[in-house]
């Protein structure tokens, strides 16, 4: 029974992976792998000179600033919700916090769409209302991905829950002891408490950097076309689904494939630099 | 003393300014959802409906067809393909991280090293190759490519199970031995019925996941309008042609009865849970 997982990830993870690097070397538009011809690293190469895979690309990496932004938010929330407050009013906290997390994805990105809506939009109103001008929102280059960067803070939920338990778990001596050494407030929790809690800290942030570079909805909802202003919806996940649905035959499964294992290494490279950083500096602390 | 109670002021004023936040872009989903579709498109946006309260949107979003689809039919959906293969997956995942936890047999170790390493390996990295698989086993279109790999066991799971697991005294195990329990035996009798709240929040975990789960279903299911989930339902909601923003509303809040219901009636267990996952020690 233990071995079902690992055929699993064999058959769904594992073979992909190397069969989509080898496809990445060939050139490929049609479902048909026979139809394949090897090209070498011509998909690299075309790829890297696209203008849009470098709009792509600085696109991701402003959206995944929203992975710091909302850890540290959903920490320091969640660190809120252990003080010793009153009990309904934590209880309430938590529920409401939590209903973003209820409301899901793309219903959220729904609902925050309508909020900053160009025309008749809830903010724009107010806008007007105090004598300002109206904001484009999610339809100017400009604010585009600060909308977005918004509206996954909005989502922060499950985490704070996940984080205030992680907090609570925490040894009440530990920080008692360093208290009675004369440490300060901010000493304890940099110093103990974080220490404590590193190991899922660090799961969860790697976790949300694996999904910030593969998330495509946020993006495709708010810019209703998928591309936004300026091409500034567009992702390299986004960018890899176009290869594969939208731009089959000029582009194809061939470049698709090399897109995925160039996210991939990114991805990889930032979860590694995130969690060594992670550990050196809480490290540094002892 | 003076100055913890100060302190206080500002933790109670920082919550409520979230709070607040997090009420009003709920509060204008809600007033919205019940607003008239002219309303809605109203110039300014009016706070409360003065065009009385309008059930259209709702009754549209259950009822009308939307290229295949409507909210009911995607939560339906959802519910259907997701909710079986997690169950299935999570009785799978726990008894193999039962037996990575506390059996002996050859490859215990490569194996379990190998499957938490795939959790961070990028989904896109196969992607394109799991297209063209499931196009050639004819499953593009069909619940299988959501259902049969969740089936077999999900690695965060085994990971967190695991870890429950490995903290359990050997001399529970060793007395269902003695009794003549089998290895099903004893994970079914007494490993499942100690281990209900762990597994639970797993389920919580993978539900929640999967209800928000857009890229398999985009990838793999989208050539089928009467399979589409909930949140591809949603996405498709968006006619570019006519702003039915009440519509929308109606149908984002509808969306998350479900996942309401399942946060009240397991808040409690959840949060006791919680405890056990999070004492993860890496």
């Amino acid at each position: 029974m233990a071995v079902i997982p690992f055929i699993g990830f064999l058959a769904f993870t594992g073979f992909p992976m190397v069969l989509s690097l080898f496809i990445s070397f060939h050139d490929l538009h049609s479902y048909d792998l026979s139809q394949m011809t090897f090209v070498g690293l011509d998909n690299y190469k075309n790829m890297f000179t696209m203008p849009l895979f470098q709009t792509a690309l600085v696109n991701t990496l402003y959206f995944c600033l929203s992975v710091p932004i909302n850890l540290v938010s959903q920490l320091f929330l969640a660190n809120l919700l252990t003080k010793p407050l009153n009990p309904h009013f934590a209880k309430a906290a938590r529920l409401i916090l939590y209903i973003p997390t209820v409301i899901g994805g793309v219903a959220i990105s729904l609902i925050w769409n309508w909020i900053l809506e160009a025309n008749y939009g809830v903010i724009n109103t107010i806008l007007m209302a105090i004598g300002m001008e109206k904001v484009g929102f999610t339809t100017t280059r400009e604010w585009f991905m600060p909308s977005v960067l918004l509206i996954k803070w909005w989502s922060v939920g499950l985490n704070i829950l996940v984080f205030q338990a992680a907090l609570s778990n925490v040894n009440a001596s530990l920080k008692e002891a360093a208290r009675i050494d004369g440490a300060l407030d901010r000493q304890v929790f940099f110093r103990v408490t974080l220490p404590q809690i590193a190991p899922i800290l660090i799961y969860t942030c790697t976790m949300n950097i694996i999904e910030a570079f593969g998330e495509i909805s946020t993006m495709q909802i708010i810019s209703g076309n998928g591309l936004g202003p300026s091409n500034s919806a567009v992702t390299l996940s986004y960018m890899m689904y176009r290869m594969a649905y939208v731009n089959i035959f000029t582009e194809g499964f061939g470049m698709a494939s090399a897109l995925g294992w160039v996210i991939g290494i990114i991805t990889i490279i930032f979860v590694r630099a995130s969690t060594w950083a992670s550990k050196k500096w809480l490290s540094a602390d002892d | 003393m003076q100055n913890h109670k100060k302190r206080y002021t500002g933790t109670y004023v920082i919550l409520i300014v979230c709070m607040l936040v997090v009420l009003f872009a709920l509060y204008i989903a809600v007033i919205t959802s019940f607003m008239t579709k002219e309303e809605a498109n109203y110039v300014e946006f009016h706070w409360i409906p003065r065009q009385g309260i309008s059930l259209r949107a709702y009754i549209d979003a259950f009822t009308k067809d939307y290229g295949g689809t409507n909210v009911f039919i995607g939560l339906k959906n959802t519910l259907l393909m997701y909710v079986p293969a997690i169950l299935v997956g999570l009785y799978v995942s726990a008894v193999s991280a039962f037996a990575y936890a506390k059996m002996r047999f050859p490859g215990r170790r490569l194996m379990y090293t190998l499957l938490i390493a795939g959790m961070l390996i990028p989904v896109s990295t196969g992607t394109i190759a799991k297209l063209l698989i499931y196009d050639r086993l004819g499953w593009i279109g069909t619940p299988w490519p959501i259902m049969v790999p969740r089936m077999m066991g999900m690695a965060g799971m085994i990971f967190f199970l695991r870890q429950y697991y490995v903290s359990l005294p050997s001399e529970l195990l060793d007395a269902a031995r003695i009794d003549g329990l089998s290895y099903f035996g004893t994970f079914n009798r007494v490993i499942l019925p100690i281990s209900v709240s762990p597994l639970l929040v797993q389920f919580i975990f993978a539900f929640i996941a999967a209800y928000n789960d857009y890229n398999d279903p985009l990838y793999f299911l989208t050539s089928n309008a009467r399979l589409r989930t909930i949140q591809l339902t949603l996405a498709f909601l968006v006619d570019p042609y006519e702003q039915d923003w009440p519509l929308r509303m109606a149908a984002c809040i509808a969306s998350a009865i479900p996942m309401f219901l399942l946060y009240l009636c397991t808040q409690k267990i959840m949060l006791k849970g919680l405890d056990v996952s999070s004492s993860v020690k890496g």
